[in-house]
């Protein structure tokens, strides 16, 4: 079911915890700044792993659409679609899953099941309720929690569809066609054979983000360009009929639409293939030898990583561009036990290679198996995490049902 | 507002009434399990005040409808039509497609909804279109519209619309949309690149709009044809790709999705032509608005544009004389207005001069019309029953259409809430 380049918002990886308290703020606490500035800012993150993010984000606090629960000032608004795939593995889990766990902390956090957008390509139709309830499990099973952060599938809230006709009366035919995604899948499915859904997905996209009036987007490289289109088609919405046309109309004036920001990843560690050192670990690679997946069991963890590629050098080392296989190991070794880059540079730069792999597993295990046993937990209880999806929606729809009929308004429509 | 080539199935025609009895209906075709769709030209007594003859290629497959229909005795079929909200109602409007649904509404179950949705796809007036939309629902009540028996609505107020035709969308090649005729001459006009997707996509809103109620059939012009075909290949198409046992496995019904509708072809017959050339349609879009009759126009307009239409100089009056558009377009206005048929109103007006005919025409017009207006005042000016009245339609809408939509969203294998 994933579809792993397609995938938004699910690259973010870590980096040295140097980063993080580097880049604190003062003097930014103003809620009330209306024009958008440029800062470097970086709230104090309450993570394991001290993952850093440079985030370039506006000051612009509007009002948001729902007042927030949080005693002090106004938390920023992250959302990240998620694609019902059926299994997650570690290149996912730590390179975005695991860094929410620190976001929901900072952050109004609300994340969504894009199954309208899965069914963009041919998809198994057999397979994407289940694919759907799991992706949603192994969220919740890998620390989501839902009295901070917001888990719901994105068909749920209606909202999400209605936006998205709105904002395509806006969007230009043009800026659609030179999508770097869609043009790469067309050409691989056929190109006028595709669905028209395939050309609008950017602006259903644009929709899930500016329905919540989002601060922040964590985006990977593939979607960067979308995230591009939906900062340009919320400020061609507010120029269109925002302002003074929207009082006009009964209206509060001023932008409808916030215009979010990317939250990018400081360059740092991806998670190679283990049977490839300069591949990225894939779902798509066709040996599950490549992967270690979330829900592999002791023994089989134990096998892989017994198995997986590594070199003839002595000792271990971070960073050496002829020992990628080393890099990649040492870095999903620090990722999982939390250690810092250092601790780990000096615990196994002696070590051998066999004595590496039972401490890897080891640390494999101790960190995946309660993910795995509460994920069991969740599954055998449909009721549920039924219960959990359908707070999550009806929350978002909250939100949503606001910023779309402010946008009704603003376009002149005669309302419900 | 009003784009009168867009509008949506607005254009139907009257015809002489012995076409309505030359068709009836067969027996032995009230079967409403039969699954295979038939082509059968039947055609159900209608009790309309002008005999509005249809022809109607209908297909007999009354597979289960979605919601339970109230009429005691067969199943009603069910016709669907979008109307652009625009700020005003000609003649041309009202004598091709309006003034005919009082009399289908007596015989179908019949829905129709102020295509807001589709009216943003083009450059709009974003402070007209909230009152377009009322003023246009508010002519068709004042036409006659009954809503004890018709469901009138606004488009964007029944969110399945949009649900359905992003769902719709998935299953639409590219390839289908950039082919459409209308497409490709209103984006060529408003410039290529620069038009919104939305452009684009209005075939597949359209079809959302049709597959939504199952309609068995839909009234079309020549301009919406192409529309409506695209409707049925994707009706067929969803049908194949999600419907049948693979649709069981998910714990469906099986069968079809969709109902595949029909279009609902009117007679060939009398156009409404411009009162000041008697070659050209009567349109919104003239420059004078000499050129036509509008609905809401009073007495003295109304008088005056007569008086001064186009006419010719020769001796009495006449239907079907190419050499006289003119006096062949007052008359089928005349006729139709007044209730008469074509033989009546030739033997009345044989003789007449001119002047006298456009005394007898303008009161005609006025008589028929005044009714209207007074009715669309008192409407226009109790926005809380318009209102009420619109509610009223989208919940009714959204009934079926919700249904509809679970089992779409249930076909193609979604969790569903």
């Amino acid at each position: 079911m994933g579809r792993a380049v397609l995938s938004q918002f699910l690259i973010l990886s870590n980096s040295s915890p140097r980063l993080s308290s580097s880049v604190s703020c003062s003097g930014l606490g103003s809620k009330y700044l209306t024009r958008p500035g440029f800062s470097r800012y970086n709230r104090a993150t309450n993570g394991d792993n001290g993952a850093g993010f440079r985030c370039c984000c506006s000051v612009s606090l509007s009002q948001p659409a729902v007042p927030d629960t949080s005693s002090s000032s106004i938390r920023k608004r992250i959302v990240s679609g998620v694609q019902p795939t059926g299994a997650i593995h570690l290149g996912n889990y730590l390179g975005a899953i695991k860094n929410w766990i620190a976001l929901q902390n900072s952050y109004d956090t609300l994340f969504f099941i894009v199954d309208l957008h899965a069914i963009t390509l041919p998809y198994d139709t057999q397979q994407l309720s289940k694919a759907t309830r799991n992706t949603a499990a192994i969220y919740l099973a890998c620390g989501v929690d839902t009295s901070k952060a917001s888990v719901f599938v994105q068909s749920h809230v209606r909202a999400h569809v209605e936006l998205m006709w709105l904002l395509s009366s806006a969007t230009p035919i043009g800026w659609l066609n030179r999508m770097i995604q869609f043009k790469e899948k067309s050409r691989k499915a056929g190109d006028e054979n595709v669905g028209a859904a395939l050309l609008t997905y950017p602006v259903l996209m644009a929709s899930d983000i500016l329905l919540y009036q989002s601060d922040l987007v964590p985006v990977g490289e593939d979607q960067k360009q979308h995230l591009e289109l939906t900062r340009e088609l919320a400020e061609r919405v507010n120029y269109l009929y925002g302002g003074r046309k929207w009082k006009k109309l009964g209206g509060r004036g001023g932008a409808i639409f916030k215009v979010p920001e990317p939250l990018i990843p400081p360059a740092g560690a991806r998670v190679m293939s283990l049977t490839d050192g300069l591949s990225k670990m894939s779902k798509s690679a066709p040996s599950d030898q490549s992967r270690i997946n979330l829900l592999d069991p002791k023994d089989v963890i134990a096998n892989k990583v017994k198995r997986c590629k590594t070199d003839a050098f002595p000792g271990l080392e971070f960073d050496n561009p002829e020992r990628p296989e080393c890099n990649n190991l040492l870095t999903i070794y620090q990722l999982i036990s939390s250690k810092m880059k250092e601790e780990v540079a000096l615990e196994c730069r002696d070590m051998n290679w066999g004595t590496f792999k039972t401490l890897l597993t080891d640390a494999l295990v101790d960190h995946l198996h309660p993910i795995q046993v509460r994920y069991e937990e969740i599954i055998s209880d449909p009721t549920y995490l039924d219960g959990v999806l359908i707070e999550g929606a009806t929350k978002a729809a909250a939100i949503a049902d606001a910023t779309l009929s402010n946008v009704y308004q603003a376009m002149g429509f005669l309302h419900r």
